[in-house]
C-alpha cells in the first residue's frame, strides 16, 4: 500500500467509524472518489467490529500480582477478564470456601458519571434473582474508594459449546431454561440487548446462566465516548443484533426475542441464520434488512447430521422469531417459549408458515389466547446500558393482574421516565436525548391505545400519561423540549380518550375532571400554534366542570380550584372585551377567597387570580390614560391595587408554606414590581420606589445564585427598566440614565449568545427607546441620536416590528 | 558500573539507527526484565502499583547512564523502550512455541509476566510480522501500537511520548488496531 493512500484510509475509516451505522454509506460515498479506498475503509470498518478487545490488553502486564489481592472481603484468585472500564475476577471470600466473580472499575475512570452508571446496573442486577441468572452477591467500595461488586461465579462452558454435545431435546430445554431468565428480565423492565451464546454460560449441573446484564458494556471498552445510544456500533454483536438495531432504532424486547432466534438457529444447525463474513457494510445491511433466512432445516452449511429433522415446527418457531419487523416476531418471550414447550409435548405450535399465517389469520385470532403485549420506551443512559420496557398484558383470565400490572407500569413510567427526563434535562445538550426518550414513550403510549381497552380506569392512566407526555413535549413556561406539534398531538389523544370514555358511559367524575384537565392544556396549545378555531370550546370546558362539581361535592376544595382553573382558562384564551375578563377572574377570585387556611395549590390559585386581576385592571387604566380619561384610570388603578396586594400577601402566604424556593422568589419579585408600578399610578411615589427596588434585589440574589440562568438574567434587566421609568418620573435623571445602562448591557450580552430570541430582542428596544428619551431630556441630543439611529436599525428587523409600533417608533 | 556504561553506548548507537547495536543490546534488557520479573513475582510490595509502564522506566533506568545520555526527547526513549519490549517478547514467544531456548524459569516468569486474555489471545510472532507490514506504510501508526501494545504505554502517555494530541493517538490506535485484525485473520 502507498502511505498517501492509506493516509486516507486512515482519516476516513476513523470518521465513518464516529458516525451512526446509518449514516455511513451515504458519508463513504461522498468521500470516497476510489473505490479502492472504499473497499479499504469498509475492510477496516468490519474488522473494527470483531476487533473490538483485539490488543486492547497489553502484551504485559505487571498489575495483578503486586497491586491487587484482595478486594472487600474477597481474596484475588486470578484475573478471568479486562477490559478497557475495568476487570473481572475470580475470587473467593475470606471466610467462606464460595468462589466469585468479582467485578472492578479500573482506577481513573471512576468519574462520577461512570460510578452513577455503576451504581445504576447494580441496583438492576439485584433485581435480577433468578435460577439462570448469574446472581449478584454482594458490592462495595474498596479501601481506596473503588465500587466493585461480587457475582455468582458461574464454572462451565459456553451454550454453543455444550450444545455440540447434546441432542436436540436438551438443547431446546437449555434453551428454555435462557428464554425463562430473558423473560424474567423483561418482567423487570430490563432488555439485554447483547444476547449472545458467549454470555450464556451451562454450568456442571447443565443449568443455562445468563451473565453479563449490561455490565459488558460498562466494563468494555470504546463505548461510552460514542454519541451512539441504543447501538453504536461497537456495542452490538452484529451476528445477533436485529434489523431495529442495525437501523439504529428503538431497543425492545422484540430485539432480544431476535437474538433468542438467532442463538437457537445457530445452536440446532450449528451455523448462523446469515453468513455476515468479508461481506460489505451494504450488504451486511441487505442482508440483515431486506434477505430472508434459510429454513434452519434447508441450511446447505448446516452442521447437523439429519437436518430435515428441523422441518415443519421447529422452523416455523425459528423464522417467526426472525421476522423483519418486531411486530411479527413473538410477543414475547414467554410466548416464545411455550411453543417450543408445545413441540416437546407434541403439541401444535402457534408459528405458522407465513402464506398460513396469512389466510387463517382471523382464526388463529379469535382462538388463540388474548395475549397481547405491547412493550416499550426504552431508556438509555448516554452509552446506553440498560433499556427498561414497559409491558402490558390484557388477557381476560387474568385482567385483574393486568390491570394491577398496568398501574405498576405506569407509576414506573413516572417514576423513572418522567424522574429520568428531568435529570436529564439539566445536562447541556441532552436534548436529544431526552427527545428519543420521549418518542419512545410516545409509542408505548400508542401501542397501548391501539388496543380495545375497555377499563376506564385504564383509559383514564393512558390519558394523564398521554398528557404528561405532553407536558414535557411543549408545555408552555415548564421545563419542555419545545415540540408544542407534538404535545398537541398527545393532548389531543388524551381529550378524545376521555371523550370516548365519557360518552361510553355516564357518572363517571374522575374522566371528566381529567377531560377538564386535558382539554385546557389542549387549549393552551392551541393558542401557542395559533390555532384560531377554539373560542367555542371554551365555555363548555368550562360548564363540564360545573357540571362534575353539581354531581360530586365530596372535596369541595378541589371543585373551587378546578373550576377557578376553568374560569382562568376561559378567560385567559377568550377575544372578548377586557371587561368580560374580568368578571370571569372575578368569579374565580370569588371561588378561592374565602377558603380558610389555604392548602398551598389553592394558595397558588389565588395568587394566579389575583395577579390577573391586579394586572388587567392596570392595563385598562394605562388604556383608558392613553385616551384622555385620566379620572377613569385611576378608578382602574384603585381597583387594581387590593389585588396586586393580595397577591403579595398571597405569594408570602405560598413562601410560609413551601419555604424559598427558586420559583416564589421569582414570583415574590414579580408582585413587587407589580405593586410597585401600581404605587407610581396612584401617585405614591416613594413607596412605588420602594418596591421597585426590592424587586430589582431580589431578581440579582436569584442571578447571582443561577448565573447560567438567562431567565434569571432578563428578570434583573426587567427590574432595571422599571426602576428607570421611576427614577425618570422623579427627575432624577442620571439615576435612571445608570439604570438604563445597567439593563442595557445585560440585555446586550444576552443578546450576544442568542440573537434570535424575539422576547430579548424587544426589550432591547424598550430598554434603548428610554435610553433615548432620557438623553433628550438631559440635553445631550447627539448621544441621543446616536441611539436613534441604532433604533432605526433595528426597526428593520422583521422581528422587531411589533415592538416598534408599539413603542410608537413606527406608526402603524 | 561499566555494564551500564556499556548500554549507554549502545542505545546511542542504537539510537542513531545502527542495528548490530540493537541487538547487542536485546540480551542486556532481556536479562535484566528477566530478572525483574521474577523480584515482581516474589516481592510483597504491598499497594504499590507497578505498571507495564514503570516496569520499562525502571529497566532503562538500570540499564543506563541517564547522565551522559541526553533524553531530551521522550520519544526516543519510550520508542526505544517499546521496540525492545517488542523483540523481547515475541523472541520469548518464538522460543516458547519451539520451546528451545530460555530454560523453565524464564518461561515460568515471562509468562505470568504477560497476560493472555483468553478471549483474545494473540500471536506474538503474527503480530510482529504483521506489524512489520504496517510499518512500512505507516510508520507512525505502528509505533502507536507498538508503545501501546508491547511497552503498555496508555493513550496519554503515547501522545506525551511522540508530542502528538490524544486524539490522533487514539484515531492511529484504532485504525491501526483494525489493519492488523483484518491481515491477521486472513493470514490464519
Amino acid at each position: 500500500m502507498k502511505a498517501e493512500d492509506w493516509q486516507k484510509i486512515h482519516e476516513i475509516f476513523n470518521d465513518a467509524a464516529d458516525l451512526p451505522l446509518s449514516e455511513r454509506n451515504n458519508f463513504l460515498s461522498e468521500v470516497c472518489e476510489n473505490p479502492d479506498i472504499r473497499r479499504e475503509v469498509e475492510k477496516l470498518l468490519r474488522a473494527e467490529d470483531s476487533a473490538n478487545r483485539f490488543l486492547e490488553n497489553s502484551a504485559i502486564n505487571f498489575d495483578l500480582p503486586t497491586n491487587l489481592k484482595k478486594i472487600g472481603r474477597y481474596k484475588i484468585i486470578s484475573e478471568l477478564g479486562k477490559g478497557g472500564m475495568g476487570s473481572v475476577f475470580l475470587a473467593e471470600r475470606e471466610d467462606l470456601p464460595q468462589k466469585v466473580a468479582v467485578k472492578i472499575i479500573k482506577r481513573g475512570l471512576d468519574s462520577e458519571d461512570i460510578l452513577r452508571r455503576f451504581h445504576h446496573e447494580r441496583e438492576i442486577l439485584a433485581a435480577l434473582e433468578h435460577p439462570n441468572i448469574a446472581r449478584l452477591i454482594d458490592g462495595g467500595t474498596t479501601d481506596d474508594g473503588l465500587p466493585f461488586y461480587v457475582m455468582e461465579y458461574v464454572e462451565g462452558i459456553s451454550i454453543d459449546e455444550y450444545c455440540k454435545n447434546v441432542n436436540l431435546e436438551e438443547k431446546l430445554q437449555l434453551f428454555r431454561q435462557v428464554c425463562k431468565a430473558v423473560s424474567f428480565a423483561h418482567a423487570r423492565l430490563i432488555v439485554h440487548r447483547d444476547l449472545k451464546p458467549s454470555n450464556i454460560v451451562v454450568n456442571r449441573e447443565g443449568t443455562a446462566k445468563l451473565l453479563d446484564f449490561g455490565i459488558a458494556k460498562l466494563l468494555s471498552d470504546n463505548d461510552f465516548g460514542k454519541k451512539g445510544t441504543a447501538t453504536s456500533l461497537g456495542m452490538m454483536t452484529p451476528n445477533y443484533a436485529s434489523p431495529e438495531q442495525f437501523r439504529g432504532e428503538t431497543v425492545t424486547t422484540a430485539t432480544d426475542i431476535y437474538s433468542l432466534g438467532v442463538i437457537l438457529y445457530e445452536l440446532l444447525t450449528g451455523v448462523l441464520p446469515y453468513d455476515l463474513t468479508d461481506k460489505t457494510l451494504d450488504k451486511v445491511f441487505q442482508i440483515i434488512n431486506q434477505t430472508e433466512t434459510d429454513k434452519p432445516s434447508e441450511n446447505p452449511a448446516s452442521q447437523i447430521p439429519n437436518p430435515k429433522s428441523l422441518k415443519g415446527d421447529l422452523d416455523n418457531i425459528i423464522l417467526k422469531s426472525l421476522k423483519k419487523e418486531p411486530e411479527r416476531r413473538y410477543q414475547s418471550v414467554m410466548n416464545f417459549s411455550e411453543d417450543i414447550r408445545r413441540f416437546l409435548v407434541g403439541l401444535p405450535v402457534s408459528a405458522r408458515p407465513d402464506t398460513f399465517r396469512y389466510r387463517t389469520a382471523k382464526f388463529v385470532k379469535r382462538n388463540r389466547i388474548a395475549v397481547v403485549a405491547a412493550s416499550l420506551v426504552f431508556l438509555s443512559l448516554i452509552g446506553g446500558i440498560i433499556g427498561i420496557y414497559y409491558q402490558y398484558t390484557v388477557a381476560k383470565r387474568q385482567k385483574t393482574l393486568a390491570e394491577k400490572r398496568f398501574s405498576d407500569v405506569r407509576e414506573l413510567a413516572n417514576k423513572v421516565v418522567f424522574r429520568y427526563h428531568d435529570e436529564i434535562a439539566k445536562f447541556p445538550g441532552a436534548t436529544a436525548l431526552r427527545e428519543e426518550l420521549v418518542n419512545d414513550a410516545v409509542k408505548y403510549l400508542d401501542s397501548l391505545n391501539a388496543e380495545q381497552i375497555e377499563d376506564n380506569q385504564l383509559k383514564l392512566e393512558l390519558a394523564k400519561a398521554y398528557e404528561k407526555i405532553g407536558d414535557v413535549q411543549g408545555r408552555p413556561y415548564a421545563a419542555n423540549l419545545g415540540k408544542s406539534e407534538d404535545a398537541f398531538a398527545s393532548y389531543q389523544k388524551a381529550v378524545d380518550i376521555l371523550k370516548n370514555a365519557t360518552e361510553k358511559s355516564q357518572n363517571v367524575f374522575e374522566l371528566k375532571r381529567e377531560l377538564v384537565r386535558a382539554s385546557i392544556r389542549l387549549i393552551a396549545m392551541k393558542a401557542r400554534l395559533g390555532d384560531k378555531n377554539f373560542q367555542d370550546e371554551l365555555a363548555p370546558i368550562v360548564d363540564l366542570q360545573i357540571e362534575v362539581n353539581e354531581a360530586d361535592k365530596s372535596n369541595p376544595n378541589q371543585n373551587a380550584n378546578e373550576l377557578a382553573e376553568a374560569y382562568i382558562m376561559q378567560a385567559d384564551y377568550m377575544w372578548q372585551t377586557r371587561l368580560s375578563r374580568i368578571e370571569l377572574y372575578q368569579k374565580a377570585f370569588a371561588l378561592l377567597e374565602n377558603i380558610p387556611n389555604k392548602p398551598l395549590e389553592i394558595q397558588h390559585q389565588f395568587s394566579r387570580v389575583c395577579q390577573r386581576l391586579g394586572t388587567n385592571y392596570v392595563w385598562s387604566g394605562d388604556e383608558l390614560l392613553q385616551n384622555g380619561a385620566k379620572e377613569k384610570a385611576i378608578e382602574d388603578y384603585r381597583k387594581a391595587l387590593p389585588f396586586n396586594q393580595k397577591m403579595f400577601d398571597s405569594i408570602k402566604a405560598e413562601i410560609a408554606i413551601e419555604g424559598e424556593t427558586q420559583n416564589l422568589q421569582r414570583l415574590l419579585a414579580g408582585a413587587n414590581q407589580n405593586l410597585g408600578e401600581n404605587y407610581f399610578k396612584l401617585g405614591e411615589k416613594e413607596k412605588g420606589l420602594e418596591m421597585l427596588k426590592k424587586n430589582l434585589e431580589i431578581s440579582l440574589n436569584l442571578a447571582k445564585a443561577d448565573e447560567k440562568n438567562t431567565e434569571a438574567q432578563i428578570d434583573v434587566s426587567n427590574a432595571l427598566v422599571s426602576l428607570t421609568e421611576a427614577y425618570k418620573q422623579f427627575g432624577e435623571f442620571q439615576k435612571a440614565l445608570e439604570t438604563n445602562a445597567g439593563s442595557l448591557q445585560i440585555l446586550e450580552k444576552i443578546l450576544s449568545l442568542d440573537n434570535k430570541n424575539i422576547e430579548t430582542s424587544n426589550l432591547l428596544i424598550r430598554i434603548i427607546n428610554a435610553r433615548t428619551e432620557l438623553l433628550k431630556k438631559m440635553n445631550r441630543p447627539n448621544e441621543a441620536k446616536n441611539f436613534q439611529s441604532r433604533l432605526a436599525e433595528m426597526c428593520k428587523s422583521e422581528i422587531n416590528l411589533m415592538s416598534c409600533v408599539e413603542t410608537g417608533l413606527i406608526k402603524n | 558500573m561499566t555494564e551500564n556504561a556499556n548500554v549507554t553506548q549502545l542505545l546511542k548507537d542504537a539510537q542513531d539507527g545502527n542495528e548490530t547495536a540493537l541487538n547487542e543490546l536485546f540480551p542486556l534488557v532481556y536479562d535484566e526484565l528477566r530478572r525483574l520479573a521474577g523480584l515482581r513475582m516474589k516481592a510483597e510490595r504491598g499497594n504499590h502499583t507497578l505498571q507495564p509502564t514503570a516496569l520499562v522506566h525502571e529497566v532503562y533506568m538500570r540499564l543506563i547512564d541517564q547522565h551522559s545520555v541526553d533524553w531530551n526527547n521522550r520519544l526516543h526513549f519510550f520508542s526505544l523502550a517499546s521496540e525492545m519490549m517488542r523483540r523481547i517478547l515475541v523472541t520469548h514467544a518464538v522460543a516458547k512455541k519451539t520451546d528451545k531456548r530460555g530454560g523453565e524459569v524464564l518461561h515460568l516468569a515471562l509468562d505470568e509476566a504477560m497476560s493472555f486474555s483468553q478471549n483474545n489471545a494473540v500471536d506474538f510472532a503474527d503480530l510482529d510480522e504483521a506489524l512489520s507490514g504496517l510499518e512500512k506504510f505507516a510508520p507512525r501508526q505502528a509505533k502507536v501500537v507498538e508503545m501501546r501494545f508491547f511497552a503498555g504505554l496508555t493513550v496519554e502517555e503515547v501522545a506525551q511520548a511522540m508530542n502528538l494530541d490524544e486524539r490522533t493517538i487514539k484515531r492511529d490506535w484504532r485504525s491501526a488496531k483494525a489493519w492488523l485484525y483484518e491481515r491477521m485473520k486472513n493470514e490464519k
